[in-house]
């Protein structure tokens, strides 16, 4: 029964993670109707860019209480993130905004192939895992078997929180509610005077802030990032917005926890099941997608699919 | 303008014939090795396992340096260093070894950290009848047993290094502390490698009296090792082994201690690297071993003067254990072409029969299947963020209680 | 023969054994600089000569009135190859692992480039191939013909299997799906150790075809070919049987039938009214270019003798792709040419191996932005004697650009 309740703790957290990274899809795909393939490298950057942040603070400025340099960490690698994935929106995205999708696709997954071999090829020793500062307390605790860590539920609780946030800012924010307009019909909002220019850089900011965000807590965790942390995470955070159905931030949210869920169960439950856990889930989306086209929450509205 | 063309023809046709001359029969001249000698060598220069391919590479060039500048008297030929990466990836291990087997101006090679690569080039070196000496890789099948002269091995086996390994675990810790680990979790990577070390360490253990309680296997590249760890948890484990390389051996060891998992962790020679533990930490490091063939350079009877040599070079990597094996590879390859000249059939002939009495690595023969019969293996133990030889820890000599011990005494 | 014609066979032989010549030279120059000097010289050239009407007019207008001539000139310059390149039995193995390419990127070009089918698990189905003839090999001992052949119907039957459930999904669930299946495929091979598993597949057998072994070196006229000639030679039949498949395909009503499902370039409603099923079409030009795939990774296995999963990655999917992305979607010329490049440029570049991955994803992203067309655009069929299309008239996918 523990290692059950066990396994749900650590789905949990990895689903928040996930779930992190599905909103960045389902953002850019509800408000764009774009698939946004180098989103899982701006998590990866946004890891990096934390770590560089950590170091600097520690070993430059002698920083040493944890909770000042989380702090710093979290919000200056979101605002670097933030403003890396802003200047990817204009340089790669702007010019094919009126292409087929297919083609925005292709050059998403392009450009998110050189910024992971980027970071390979000119970060120190980029090709090996980098080691990342345990910053969170150590502190554990036994409840009936069950193992609760303080890093599990920092992550749980601070991913809830983010993902808290970007569903007030969607529905009751200004801008928010520009790029719903956006995601239902890009022409008649921009005829209603909606800077669509403005709402496809928010969309950039709002999802690299998630994204380098869902990076720390996947170093503070693992306590190891590498370049190619992206290239899985990509997948996972794209395959659970579909299967939530893409342009739903609940749906994505839904996608993120039963993808993670999902995986650990086969792991746990499936002797010998570790190794398949990522085809299990992948087999669930394949039937989703089969099934349910639009996602659980059926969320696609039919104009996406033509 | 008919005979200005015409003209103009006759040129372009007498270039275009002339060009085509050059290049079917002048780009093929016959090869004459003469002078300069190709050795290559194969590792991991970049990847998870870089640390240990780089300090073999360099070690390597030490050895072909010193030839050239007649540090060992004087040489009949030039000695040319081609380096390959092999990634750690048997795909690119092939491609790499299929470009230095198939051109016939390399006389021999010192190959391969990673088993799993040196069991997929195996065919290629067979194939092209090209001299592979194994420096690192220690699955058995590579040369147990033989399939030919061409593929030898100087550093020892798993057999071996997990024979030692198991005496250790339940002997020699009796010895030290009076009480022995009775239960095992193994852990492992899913390539033979892995499995190898795993099957021959279990065999090893259980005749001894210890008891295996669960077997699993992780993938290369897994990240998230909470499934497995939770489970071995479960079974509660004096020692948790681990049968692998470095980058999952890392990242077992510290998800271990995020999971509140305080049992031993005890690894094999894919972790005897200065890379576990600075990625592990050296406090959460602490108490942690491993094995490895031969011994470090100060035990070795030419160690130390290798390693000197080795710091004089200003190479930017640390040899790392196997570097030296490396080194005398590369020595006993450029040993035989002396004897017989570049002849690839003799030299591997000669290889495949060495039998050193003095070498910097100590005695050095090769049995009936082109295998180092190396003597020794010794224990590591992580203490203060370094490997020291069992024998010369402080918790040998019981100034310190190591972590196992103290967990089993805790849970008692 | 009139003076003009023998001008025109002239300039067809001049330019052909020109462009071959500094092809030869770049592949066999190891010193990079010398390389790069003399692909710059090559590039110059032919910028100088594009920007120069008369001269490139008088060179197309030669290649096309002379067609036939200048095809079996390149299929003559083909076969020599290996005795040119016969002190290097490297670049041999090559250049046959180019023609394998070529054999993919074919495939997917009928996928991608004619029906718009975005397959993103080629890799898979490259997998299955080799697979399939490697397991058959090692366990059964079937004969190599005979596994390129099972290998390439496997890999058709695994792909109208996972197709059929998609025939209604559009361009990105397909990506996502083909994505995940390639995942998922490798995933599968890593763990399987009924298929070797980590470790893959060692010790397939060469190629060989009725007791001819391919380790055997080939003398001809005095000459001794290295033994990779052998594969280079079967696979230049089979590239040239594939290749011709291709191209009549592309010029029937086959080739329009998949032109006009293509989400990107055709209308799949307008084809449906005209009594397209679009379904049934899609699916045929799935399976025959899986058809390609699983036949190269059939070839591959035999000629490598192993075969792992690191081989068959999402990674490698990306890059067979892009060799139609680059070279021009829809383009038989423009894909032989970006696979070749492919294969060809990481293995030049080894020392900068390090950086040769972000500049491929740069080189994509760019040529997807500014030059959509690709290498050799895909031209329009002309069906009137006489009426060749202008540039004006060049396809491109998403439109004109």
């Amino acid at each position: 029964m523990d290692t059950i309740l066990n396994q749900i703790i650590h789905g949990l957290m990895l689903g928040v993670m996930y779930s992190l990274v599905a909103v960045g899809f389902t953002l850019f795909f509800g408000v764009l109707n774009l698939v946004q393939f180098a989103h899982g490298e701006i998590f990866m950057v946004g890891a990096f860019l934390g770590l560089i942040i950590l170091n600097l603070l520690h070993s430059f400025l002698g920083i040493d209480s944890p909770a000042i340099l989380l702090l710093i960490c979290f919000i200056g690698s979101s605002a670097l993130t933030a403003l890396f994935g802003l200047l990817f929106g204009r340089i790669t995205i702007r010019p094919i905004k009126d292409a087929p999708p297919v083609i925005a696709l292709l050059t998403t997954l392009g450009a998110g192939i050189s910024i992971r071999f980027f970071v390979m090829a000119f970060y120190p020793a980029g090709s090996q895992p980098q080691n990342f500062p345990g910053y969170l307390p150590d502190w554990q605790t036994e409840v009936h078997g069950v193992l609760l860590r303080f890093d599990s539920l920092f992550i749980l609780v601070g991913g809830i929180l983010l993902i808290l946030g970007t569903y007030l800012f969607i529905n009751k924010t200004k801008m928010g509610i520009a790029m719903r307009a956006v995601a239902q019909d890009r022409e008649t909002a921009s005829m209603m005077g909606v800077n669509i220019n403005r709402v496809i850089d928010t969309t950039f900011v709002v999802s690299g802030v998630l994204a380098a965000c869902a990076g720390i807590f996947n170093g503070l965790y693992y306590r190891q990032i590498i370049f190619d942390m992206g290239a899985i995470y990509g997948v996972i955070g794209f395959s659970a917005a579909v299967i939530g159905g893409l342009g739903s931030i609940l749906g994505a949210i839904v996608g993120g926890f039963l993808f993670a869920l999902l995986a650990s169960f086969t792991s746990a439950f499936i002797p010998g099941g570790s190794a398949y856990r990522f085809v299990t889930a992948f087999a669930f989306l394949i039937f989703v997608l089969v099934i349910m086209p639009k996602g659980i929450l059926q969320a696609s509205r039919g104009k996406r699919e033509t | 303008m008919k005979s200005m063309d015409r003209f103009v023809g006759v040129i372009l046709f007498s270039i275009i014939a002339a060009l085509g001359f050059v290049l079917i029969f002048g780009l093929n001249q016959p090869v004459c090795a003469k002078e300069k000698i190709k050795v290559s060598y194969l590792g991991p220069l970049t990847g998870g396992n870089a640390a240990m391919g780089l300090g073999g590479r360099n070690s390597f060039q030490l050895a072909i340096r010193q030839y050239n500048r007649g540090v060992f008297g004087d040489k009949k030929y030039e000695y040319e260093a081609v380096l390959e990466d092999d990634e750690c990836v048997p795909a690119t291990g092939v491609r790499v070894a299929t470009k230095v087997a198939s051109d016939p101006t390399i006389m021999g090679g010192v190959s391969h950290y990673c088993s799993m690569v040196a069991v997929a080039t195996k065919p290629i070196f067979l194939q092209n009848r090209f001299p592979s000496m194994v420096w690192g890789a220690v699955l058995p099948a590579i040369t147990i047993p033989s399939s030919g002269k061409y593929i030898t091995r100087i550093n020892g086996t798993q057999r071996e290094q997990n024979d030692f390994h198991a005496n250790w675990t339940r002997n020699t810790l009796k010895k030290a502390y009076g009480k022995a680990p009775e239960t095992y979790v193994i852990i492992h990577d899913i390539t033979d490698y892995g499995r190898g070390h795993a099957e021959y360490f279990i065999s090893s253990v259980e005749k001894l009296g210890g008891k295996i309680l669960g077997k699993m296997g992780v993938t290369i590249g897994q990240e998230d090792m909470s499934a497995e760890l939770t489970r071995a948890k479960a079974l509660k484990p004096d020692v948790i082994f681990y049968g692998g390389l470095t980058p999952e051996g890392a990242r077992l060891r510290i998800q271990m201690e995020k999971l509140g998992i305080k049992a031993g962790y005890e690894g094999t020679s894919g972790i005897l690297n200065e890379d576990f533990i600075k990625t592990v930490t050296p406090k959460v490091s602490e108490g942690c071993t491993c094995f490895g063939e031969g011994a470090p350079f100060e035990k070795l009877p030419g160690g130390k003067e290798f390693f000197s040599n080795y710091q004089k070079e200003g190479f930017k990597e640390e040899p790392q254990f196997y570097g030296i094996f490396a080194y005398m590879a590369a020595q006993l390859i450029m040993d035989a072409v002396e004897k017989v000249g570049p002849d690839r059939e003799k030299v591997a002939d000669i290889l495949f029969q060495t039998d050193r009495k003095n070498s910097p690595i100590g005695p050095i023969k090769f049995d009936k299947d082109g295998q180092n019969v190396v003597p020794a293996v010794t224990a590591y133990v992580s203490q203060d963020g370094k490997w020291m030889v069992w024998e010369d820890s402080e918790y040998a000599s019981g100034k310190r209680l190591l972590p196992t011990i103290k967990f089993m005494q805790e849970r008692r | 023969m009139s003076s003009h014609t023998l001008k025109e066979l002239l300039l067809v032989v001049c330019c052909l054994v020109i462009s071959w010549a500094l092809f030869i030279a770049v592949l066999l120059i190891t010193n990079l600089f010398l390389v790069f000097a003399v692909i710059l010289v090559a590039g110059l050239v032919i910028y100088g000569f594009s920007r120069w009407e008369r001269g490139k007019a008088s060179i197309v207008q030669a290649f096309q009135r002379q067609s036939r001539f200048a095809q079996v000139s390149m299929i003559v310059i083909f076969l020599c190859l290996p005795f040119i390149l016969r002190s290097s039995p490297y670049w041999i193995l090559i250049l046959t692992l180019a023609i394998l390419w070529i054999i993919v990127a074919l495939g997917i070009n009928i996928q991608f480039g004619s029906a718009g089918i975005i397959n993103l698990g080629a890799a898979a189905f490259y997998g299955v191939g080799a697979y399939t003839a490697g397991m058959f090999a090692t366990r059964l001992g079937t004969p190599p013909l005979l596994n390129l052949l099972l290998g390439a119907v496997m890999s058709t039957i695994v792909g109208s299997l996972l197709f059929i459930p998609l025939l209604k999904t559009k361009s990105h669930y397909l990506a996502l799906v083909t994505i995940a299946f390639v995942m998922a495929f490798h995933n599968l091979l890593n763990n399987a150790e009924w298929l070797g598993g980590a470790q893959g597949i060692v010790g397939i057998p060469l190629m060989s075809v009725a007791g001819y072994s391919f380790t055997q070196e080939i003398k001809i006229w005095g000459l001794k070919l290295p033994s990779q000639a052998n594969f280079y030679y079967l696979a230049l039949l089979l590239g040239g049987l594939l290749g011709a498949a291709s191209w009549r395909l592309w010029n029937s009503w086959v080739g329009l039938t998949w032109n006009s499902i293509n989400e990107g370039t055709g209308d799949e409603l307008s084809a449906k009214c005209m009594g397209v099923t679009a379904g049934r079409w899609s699916m045929i030009a799935f399976t025959i270019g899986n058809f390609y795939i699983g036949l190269a990774g059939a070839f591959y296995s035999h000629m490598t003798t192993f075969i792992s999963p690191p081989d068959i990655t999402f990674y490698q999917s990306l890059l067979f792709l892009s060799a139609v992305i680059l070279g021009g979607v829809d383009s038989i010329p423009g894909v032989c040419l970006a696979a070749v490049l492919l294969v060809i440029l990481p293995e030049k570049l080894r020392a900068f191996q390090q950086y040769w991955v972000m500049f491929f994803g740069i080189i994509l992203v760019l040529m997807l932005i500014l030059r959509r067309k690709g290498l050799i655009p895909a031209r329009i069929r002309s069906y009137m004697r006489g009426i060749r299309p202008t540039s004006e008239s060049l396809k491109t996918p998403g439109g004109p650009r």
